[in-house]
This record gives C-alpha cells, sequence and structure tokens, in this order.
C-alpha cells in the first residue's frame, strides 16, 4: 500500500490539481499551486544532497578497492572536499574559493571542452565521405553550413548564391521543419506519458517489487 | 595502417591548432554579415523604454563561456547604454563565478552603480521551479541578492515584481535551459525572451523564434560577432571570426582531401566507388 497505492494516489491528486491551476486562476488555488512550487524546490536541494552523497560514495568504493583510474577518483574527492572546506572556512566571496574557480576550474573546464575541437576535426575527416546519396547529401550540407556560418561563407557563391545564404535556407526550412516535427512528437509523446502517469497506467517510477 | 592513421590525426590536430592561434596572434579582419535572429534582439532592446527591468540569466558553465562569455559581454555594453535595470542570475551552480565577474567589469567599465543599475541574485536551484516562481514574485525566488540584502531595499527593484515588470529575459547557455525559459516564462506568464546558446544548441532554437517564443537569439561565437557588430564595439566575438573562419576552411579541406583518398582507394580496389566497406581509416 505504501509503496504502490499511496504514491499512485499522490501522483493522481497533483497531476489533475497541476492541469486544473493552469486554466483556474482562483486565489485559492494559486496559493496551493506556490506552495507545490516551494516543495519542488525543497525536494531538488535534497537531490543535490543525495547527488553529493552518491557521488562520494562512488569514488571512495574506487578508491578502496584499488580499481583501475583510482587516482582520478582520489583527485575528484580531493577537489570536492578542498572546494567545500574553501567556502565554508573563508567564504565565497574572497580567500581561496574564487581563486580554485578562477584558475583552476575556468581553465580546467574551457580546456578539456576545448579539446572537442580537436576531436570534432578528425570525426569529421573520417565519418564525412560521400559512400552513398544520404551520405553525400550530410557531407555537403556541413560543407556549406560549416562555410556559410562563417565570414568566408559570404564570399564563395554557388550558381550566384553565396554559401551563407545557402545555409541560411538549410537551418531556416529543412533544420526548421526537422525540429519541429522532432518537437511535436516529443510534446505528444510527454503528454501521453504524463497521463499515463496521472491515471496510473505508468508505474515504473516507483521502482520493481510490490 | 596504424601509423598512417596517426600521421594524419597529427596533421590535423597541428593544422587545428595553428589555424586557431594564428588568426588570434596576427588577426586578418573578417566582417560579418547579421541574421534576422541576432538583429531581432538588437531591435527589441533598442526598442526598450529607458531604465527597463531585465533578466539576465547565466545558465552556463567555464567550459562554453568562450562562446557565451563574447555575447553577455556585448549585450550588457548595450543594456547599460539603455540604461536599463540589470538583475543577474543563474541556474547552475558553476554560473556564479562567472555571472558575478562579467557584471562586475562590465558595471565598471559603464560606471554603474550596483543596486540602482544592476544587481546579482545569485544562485538557484531547480530551474523550472524558479522560472515559474518568478512569474508570480521574483521576491519568493530570491528573497535576498547574493551577499544577503533584501531586493525590497534596492531602489533598482521598486515596482517590480514579476514578468510583468521585466522588459525582457535573457538567457545565456549551451543545454535545453533556453527552450525551458521560452516554455515556462514565456508561454505562461508572457516574457518577452531572448537567448545566447551555444552554436550546437542554436540550431534547435529556429522553432522557437519563428512561432514567436523567443524575440531572437544570438548563436555561437557568430552570434557574439554579429551583435558586437551591431553595436559597434568589436569583442571576442569579432577577434575569433577570424580564427574559427580558418579553422573551418581547413576543416572543409582535410574533409575534401579524405574523400578524394577514398574515391581512390575505392576506385582501386574495385573499379568503381561502391559500397561502404574498404574506406580508410584515418
Amino acid at each position: 500500500m505504501f509503496r504502490r497505492t499511496i504514491p499512485t494516489i499522490l501522483a493522481f491528486v497533483v497531476g489533475v490539481f497541476m492541469i486544473v491551476q493552469f486554466f483556474v486562476p482562483h486565489p485559492v488555488l494559486q496559493t496551493l499551486y506556490n506552495m507545490v512550487l516551494d516543495w519542488k524546490q525543497v525536494v531538488f536541494g535534497c537531490v543535490l544532497i543525495v547527488g553529493t552523497l552518491t557521488l562520494v560514495r562512488h569514488h571512495a568504493v574506487r578508491i578502496r578497492f584499488r580499481k583501475q583510474g583510482y587516482g582520478y577518483s582520489v583527485i575528484a574527492l580531493v577537489s570536492l572536499f578542498a572546494m567545500v572546506l574553501a567556502g565554508a572556512v573563508w567564504g565565497i566571496e574572497k580567500g581561496p574559493y574564487p581563486w580554485l574557480f578562477d584558475y583552476v576550474q575556468i581553465p580546467g573546464q574551457a580546456t578539456m571542452f576545448s579539446l572537442l575541437g580537436f576531436f570534432i576535426a578528425t570525426a569529421a575527416y573520417r565519418s564525412f565521405r560521400a559512400r552513398n546519396v544520404t551520405a553525400t547529401l550530410l557531407l555537403l550540407s556541413g560543407v556549406i553550413v560549416m562555410l556559410g556560418r562563417v565570414p568566408a561563407g559570404e564570399h564563395i557563391a554557388v550558381a550566384g548564391v553565396s554559401l551563407s545564404d545557402l545555409a541560411t535556407w538549410i537551418l531556416d526550412y529543412p533544420n526548421n521543419a526537422a525540429k519541429r516535427g522532432i518537437l511535436i512528437g516529443v510534446g505528444l509523446g510527454m503528454t501521453s506519458t504524463a497521463l499515463k502517469i496521472i491515471i496510473g497506467i505508468e508505474r515504473s517510477y516507483l521502482g520493481k517489487g510490490d | 595502417m596504424a601509423d598512417s592513421s596517426r600521421m594524419t590525426r597529427t596533421i590535423i590536430y597541428w593544422g587545428v591548432a595553428l589555424s586557431i592561434v594564428i588568426p588570434l596572434l596576427r588577426p586578418i579582419g573578417f566582417t560579418t554579415e547579421v541574421s534576422s535572429q541576432v538583429r531581432d534582439v538588437y531591435d527589441f532592446i533598442e526598442a526598450m523604454p529607458e531604465n527597463s527591468p531585465v533578466i539576465m540569466s547565466f545558465d552556463y558553465e567555464p567550459a562554453t563561456l568562450a562562446e557565451l562569455d563574447p555575447m553577455a559581454e556585448a549585450m550588457l555594453k548595450h543594456l547599460f547604454r539603455k540604461n536599463a535595470r540589470v538583475m543577474g542570475m543563474t541556474l547552475l551552480p558553476g554560473g556564479v563565478g562567472l555571472a558575478e565577474n562579467l557584471l562586475r567589469q562590465e558595471a565598471a567599465a559603464a560606471n554603474m552603480e550596483y543596486g540602482h543599475n544592476w544587481l546579482f541574485l545569485g544562485y538557484v536551484p531547480d530551474g523550472t521551479a524558479a522560472m515559474l516562481r518568478m512569474g508570480e514574485n521574483v521576491a519568493m525566488v530570491f528573497p535576498t541578492d547574493q551577499y544577503g540584502t533584501p531586493l525590497d531595499s534596492f531602489p533598482m527593484m521598486r515596482g517590480v515584481k514579476n514578468y510583468r515588470h521585466i522588459g525582457l529575459v535573457i538567457c545565456y547557455s549551451s543545454t535545453a535551459m533556453p527552450q525551458l525559459w521560452a516554455q515556462y516564462a514565456h508561454d505562461r506568464y508572457g516574457a518577452a525572451v531572448a537567448v545566447g546558446a551555444t552554436a550546437v544548441e542554436a540550431v534547435r532554437l529556429y522553432p522557437y523564434h519563428d512561432s514567436g517564443q523567443m524575440v531572437g537569439f544570438l548563436g555561437g561565437l557568430k552570434g557574439a560577432a554579429e551583435y558586437e557588430t551591431l553595436i559597434e564595439s568589436p569583442g571576442d566575438g569579432i577577434r575569433g571570426m577570424d580564427a574559427q573562419t580558418i579553422s573551418h576552411v581547413f576543416i572543409v579541406v582535410m574533409i575534401i582531401l579524405g574523400n578524394v583518398g577514398y574515391a581512390a582507394s575505392t576506385w582501386r580496389s574495385k573499379g568503381a566507388p561502391s559500397g561502404r566497406t574498404h574506406a580508410p581509416v584515418a
């Protein structure tokens, strides 16, 4: 009962309430709506705590059993506790916390993300091959958008149309049409899943067992 | 085969590195055309009354600052020129330091006073709940600013309760956050939403702009360069265009060479190009 019936009833009541309050702007419903949003943020805060504890546990186990690459786990935990300690002792406005953020976290994350540029370049070289009609279309549109989205594309023309205009056309029409189709599909999928959860047909979020 | 693959990879890595570093050290000065999506954002801000309150949500972390910082910088310059009241905030913990640094830097450059022209609300968890609650009352989400001062004690917050009193909401992000701002802040509460997104994410935003759910958007470093062109204040966006142009041209040349090699190898092995096999691996 506590594992399945009560959560299902709760999901139904809250789900129906959220639908009704959207269409009925009565003050009582608005107050309840704000209360639900308050709770949602509190629950999210608790999820952050659970997430941090899970992260610590995961890396602690890797270090304890000396799993391959456990050195990275040591770095992850030392970094985590160093930031927490720096913020708790000296505050987040001055002292080691902003220094660590400005001179370790920012360059570290920016460097890791920048490396993607090199991988994408080699991936493009290997993957963009005119193997068949579909691959050739992908190759051509990729090249047009790559050149059309930089100033060079404004000076290169194919049959009197600049690559920049061609890239804009690709993004405005084929890309837009595909994205709209995907968005409509996602929207319908979300609506049907939400209805299934509210009605109680979809219960996988309750986990396994009785 | 493995040696040749390693050699090709080395050439590509060196080529990409040099095509980025050299133009940054010796700028070429490419100019860029302004797209309708960027011009719409610029025109909207131009049309806003003086002193309009604007929410600027820095929903990104250091990984994507190279693309997103230049556009946030350019838009802050424009907003401060228009004497807009800028409220900075972030929905990601890693965005706090970035937002704070940028707001302080641009406010100092434009001689803007904290609490009168700008303030920093800080980080709040659970983006969707925050977006919805700000539609009811901003002070419910941020009772104080980042430094603990009650929000209603700031002169710039007088008469500002929710999205109805806010001229524009701007979100900078490398994730799906802009779509959420459009769906919750615009669709539910009618807030005007503009977006600064990484180039990869920007392709998802065209339907939202066409439907009017977004005022417009800046896509990638080019979007920043376009905005800098509009406000006539060259910055990292325009400087980065040189490097981006040369590196894109280099990658396209490598793709063409790769296809020439592929065509030659299939021709040699089969007599005519066909099938998915025999693709040379870099």
